[in-house]
């Protein structure tokens, strides 16, 4: 049950009760407290009086900050008085930001009934709508500095709620300034920030080909005659569908195919259709044959190291839809529209894949998958498992916990599953700050070999209490996995717990539903097995490290 | 229509017998309001006529005519008839 703050200087029930209440079998609960009404400074600057999971700041701009009423009274008013009123608002945001994990703060509207100054509203100094765009900026620049703090836009909710998003009555009535739908559709993407925020988005969107990435067969016309941007409207619409896939692949979806098909036929369109907006290159994997398409998407996740519950299937077809549905329940599969003109809306409505931070891993991934392909396919050439590696020429780069790297370091703590010991979820505020408490050391681990970056893909942290270190996170991205990673991060773990004067180190493995190859990788570690899910090294001994990876320490904590 | 847009614990009992308003009431006052200004609101785009429900309803007789659904009904039949 995640615990919600709700604040607010209007009537927010409505979106407490959507919140709440949700028609999703998988969802997670929510408890929604309102903050006192009329009381939204009081309760920033006192902070929750019980433990909150996060907190939501929704705010009309007249009751956030003072100057704005004068605004909307079309009275003049100095600007820096407007961006003073927006530094002290945020001010309280940040100061209740210390005491909850996360907080979505709402970014201003106005209804289309406030004054305005009409053709003049952009004017500076004088309209209103330049007023609330500045405001609206300020609270963002001055809130960015938290990293926990989100800035949410309310105008696609607003969008879509039209022409009932805005109720004079209601207002009037309720002292609620919106119609339930707007409180709907913000509930829905809300719930999706949340979800990200606590690493359950979706990462990888797995597409069928014929009638969903172009219109036609390709196995009948080849791919000269699928039907794909030609000045048809049909043809544009898959053009227009394949733009937004590609900007959501620079969001960090990867993205995937799985149809019935000829491979080669239908590899071809990617290669030599001029109109084609996916290349090759642009994706993380296919299975691309004539069996059942739940079985090759399993085979499909497995090659790309990722659980079940990080795919969205998306085919023309509902009997494809439903076979993927009925066998594999944890892949979500949307229903689709038979109109490919919709198709760009049903992806934009799809709100599951909402991270809360975006790295250079995450916009360079599907580069990384790529690498892997021709690792992988390299591998298949050479007999010897350790010759191989030892051709990879593997470097391994060491960091301590800082400024430059917690981002990346916070979301691949939360994100990982597999490959995750005690699959610990905290914020990037939450993450430092245990990190700096205590006789407590976080390392990130780099890796890089002939093939190209994989980027920061392991975590550990070591806390030393006396003579014993325990090892706290052990987390590996399993695009490295197998590479021989892990035993450096012992070995750099061992090497750190002897220098701290501890005598043994440990690790304790939580199990959850899907991190069963942690404890594959700990059986295989030389740990001793002490009891169940109790691993113990005795640091008098050195843990070997593999020949074959060059590691580079870059901070001085490491011993 | 009203229920589509609710809350999935917060809808009212489809039919004619739904209590709105007094004793056994299925929403409370909030969902009520918002009930009817979404009437309103419908009705307004589907007749092209504005009728003004909350008022009545929160007027003397409010509770006597808009006691279940079926008294609604009525009364919207009445005014756009």
């Amino acid at each position: 049950m995640t615990a919600l703050h709700l604040i607010s200087d209007f009537n927010a029930t409505m979106l407490a009760r959507y919140l709440e209440s949700t028609d999703e079998p998988e969802a997670e609960s929510l408890s929604v407290t309102e903050a006192p009404f009329g009381q939204l400074h009081r309760v920033l600057m006192a902070g929750p009086s019980d433990r909150m999971d996060a907190a939501i700041v929704w705010t009309r701009p007249e009751g956030a900050l003072p100057s704005f009423q004068d605004v909307l009274g079309l009275k003049r008013v100095d600007e820096s008085q407007v961006l003073a009123d927006v530094e002290a608002f945020a001010g309280l945001v940040l100061k209740y930001a210390e005491k909850v994990p996360s907080v979505l703060v709402v970014a201003w509207s106005l209804p289309p009934t406030a004054p305005n100054y009409g053709m003049l509203d952009y004017q500076p100094g004088l309209g209103v709508a330049q007023y609330l765009a500045r405001a609206n900026l300020h609270l963002s620049e001055c809130l960015a500095k938290a990293p926990s703090v989100f800035v949410l836009d309310p105008e696609r909710w607003i969008r879509a709620s039209m022409p009932h998003a805005f109720s004079t009555k209601l207002w009037l009535a309720t002292k609620s300034p919106f119609g339930n739908g707007v409180y709907k559709e913000a509930a829905r993407f809300l719930r999706a920030a949340l979800n990200g925020i606590a690493g359950r988005s979706r990462k990888l969107l797995v597409l069928d080909l014929d009638n969903t990435l172009w219109g036609g067969v390709v196995g009948e016309t080849g791919w000269q005659g699928v039907r794909l941007g030609g000045h048809d409207h049909v043809g544009e619409a898959f053009v227009a569908f394949q733009t937004h896939l590609a900007a959501l692949q620079k969001r960090g979806i990867q993205l995937a195919l799985l149809s019935k098909n000829d491979e080669a036929v239908a590899l071809e369109v990617f290669e030599k259709h001029p109109e084609m907006v996916l290349r090759r290159e642009d994706l993380a994997g296919w299975r691309i044959n004539w069996g059942d398409k739940a079985s090759n998407l399993t085979e499909l996740m497995a090659e790309l190291n990722l659980g079940l519950h990080s795919a969205v299937f998306i085919d023309d077809m509902p009997v494809e839809r439903a076979r993927v549905r009925d066998a594999l329940p944890q892949v979500l599969v949307p229903e689709w529209p038979k109109d490919p003109a919709q198709y760009v809306d049903a992806l934009a409505r799809l709100d599951c894949f909402q991270a809360s931070s975006l790295t250079s891993e995450d916009r360079g991934r599907a580069r990384m998958y790529a690498s892997e392909r021709e690792r992988k396919a390299t591998q298949s050439l050479t007999g010897n498992l350790e010759d191989w590696l030892r051709g990879l020429h593997l470097v391994v780069e060491v960091e301590q916990l800082g400024p430059s790297n917690i981002t990346r370091a916070t979301q691949l703590l939360n994100k990982t599953n597999q490959l995750n010991l005690q699959t610990r979820r905290l914020s990037e505020k939450g993450f430092a700050d245990w990190a700096a408490e205590g006789k407590r050391v976080v390392l990130t681990f780099r890796v890089s070999d002939s093939f190209g970056e994989a980027g920061l893909t392991g975590l550990l942290s070591v806390e030393t209490q006396g003579s014993v270190a325990q090892i706290r996170d052990f987390v590996m991205s399993c695009r490295v996995m197998g590479r021989g990673v892990e035993n450096v991060m012992f070995a750099v773990a061992v090497a750190h717990a002897r220098a701290t004067g501890a005598e043994t180190l440990s690790a304790t493995y939580i199990r959850t539903e899907r991190n069963n190859p942690t404890l594959e990788i700990l059986h295989a570690s030389g740990f001793h097995q002490e009891a169940d899910g109790l691993f113990l090294w005795k640091t008098s001994e050195v843990y070997p490290e593999p020949e074959f990876i060059e590691l580079r320490r870059c901070a001085a904590p490491v011993a | 229509m009203f229920n589509r847009g609710q809350p999935v614990d917060r809808r009212l009992t489809p039919g004619l017998d739904a209590i709105l308003l007094g004793d056994g009431g299925e929403l409370d006052s909030l969902g009520v309001i918002n009930l009817l200004v979404a009437l309103e609101e419908a009705v307004g785009e589907e007749f092209g006529t504005h009728v003004d429900i909350l008022t009545v309803a929160t007027g003397q007789n409010g509770a006597e005519v808009f006691a279940t659904t079926n008294g609604l009904v009525k009364y919207l039949s009445s005014q756009v008839g």
